[in-house]
């Protein structure tokens, strides 16, 4: 599966970056001024335009081969967004999405970070270390950034974990009983598609939690609420058959790509 | 009933951002040069543009979830006048399209415009 590529920078995309969402209602207005309003659905989609600045020789011809592969516009490939929180249901744990280990208990309603009561309360009923995780599928050796909001009264207690077929990233963040925003970034390797994000608890330890991102990129964010859809879109496509490259300079290039995805084949 | 979301500030707006109030009046015109007139609706109604030029990812983000969530200009919502914070429990997005533009590090822009409904 195609998967637009990164660059070698670990940015999915340069400033400015621009996101576009579309959608189309049908009006019918009577004769008194009221209105009828009906949505069509399958035609809303995202698009992205991406602008490229100062690509090395190595960067334009990953594009330009990326570009070749998709045949322009004919073939569909995954897409992070590179504006938003590639998973789904950043707040509520307790969504299908999210896998707890079997001695994990998940209680919401928790004071967040903010004073509103939008966290959860893990608590490690086992003699063990158990994760909750969430798995997307998206290229293990692309650049992630997995932050969340963490208090925990157990030093070491908690770790931010990264899975994929053949390795993993973790970090022991540094936690105490005030909220702390921390972060794991890197590759987390192999050639496959799937990654698992989360967190794991230390035996008989419970931390709160809130505001799980996850970002192809290498540092965090501003932390973006997600619900029912995230930032993988696995059938976008190019907009355009064509593909211009600018030459700035010796071994420089700029290119403009766009990108969209029609909901109605999401 | 959703409501148009506020600004990490607690602000609906930032400047600049515009207020528009529109009666709808028909016009019928005859040949002997009189004219009838009668209004559409009853009172006039309102429309606002917000053009948000400082913004960060989360406040970008969640105005870009609103749109979707609204399905663009289909869904009604309620919307807090920034002039007096007089709140309309009917309004609607005018336009199908939304567009952020992130212009770098925790600094982006969009424009939305709001229309009372009748």
């Amino acid at each position: 599966m195609l998967t637009f590529p990164q660059l070698g920078s670990g940015a999915m995309a340069q400033y400015p970056l621009t996101k576009f969402q579309h959608t189309r209602t049908v009006t019918n207005v009577a004769p008194n001024g009221s209105t009828w309003r009906y949505g069509d659905i399958k035609s809303e989609q995202s698009s992205w335009l991406l602008e490229y600045n100062g690509l090395t020789d190595g960067e334009f011809a990953m594009l330009r081969d990326f570009f070749i592969a998709c045949e322009g516009s004919l073939q569909s490939f995954t897409f992070l967004d590179p504006a938003g929180n590639l998973l789904m249901h950043s707040e509520n744990l307790q969504e299908a999405v999210w896998s707890a280990g079997p001695g994990l208990q998940i209680a919401t309603g928790a004071t967040g970070p903010d004073g509103e009561q939008v966290a959860t309360t893990l608590s490690n009923t086992a003699q063990t270390s158990q994760s909750i995780t969430q798995q997307l599928m998206i290229p293990a050796g692309y650049q992630y950034c997995l932050s969340l909001y963490a208090k925990c009264d157990h030093t070491g207690g908690i770790r931010g974990v990264m899975y994929s077929d053949t390795g993993d990233l973790k970090l022991t963040p540094d936690v105490s009983h005030v909220w702390r925003r921390f972060q794991v970034s890197g590759r987390p390797g192999g050639s496959s598609d799937g990654v698992r994000f989360g967190i794991e608890l230390g035996p008989g330890v419970s931390a709160d939690v809130f505001g799980f991102q996850v970002e192809a990129q290498h540092g965090a964010s501003e932390y973006m609420k997600t619900g029912s859809v995230g930032g993988v879109y696995p059938r976008a496509r190019l907009a355009d058959d064509s593909f211009t490259v600018t030459g700035e300079g010796v071994g420089v290039h700029s290119v403009a790509m766009r990108v969209i995805s029609m909901k109605g084949l999401e | 009933m959703a409501e148009f979301p506020r600004l990490k500030t607690g602000a609906i707006a930032q400047y600049p951002a515009s207020r528009t109030e529109s009666y709808d009046t028909t016009v019928l015109r005859f040949l002997d040069g009189s004219e009838q007139r009668f209004r559409n609706a009853a009172r006039p109604l309102r429309r606002w543009v917000l053009r948000l030029d400082l913004l960060d990812e989360s406040e970008l983000h969640a105005l870009d979830q609103f749109f979707v969530t609204q399905r663009g200009s289909l869904d009604d919502f309620a919307f807090t006048d920034p002039w007096d914070e007089t709140l309309y429990a009917s309004c609607r997005l005018e336009e199908p399209q939304f567009v952020g533009q992130y212009l770098a590090e925790r600094r982006g822009m969009t424009s939305m415009t709001i229309r009372e409904n009748l």
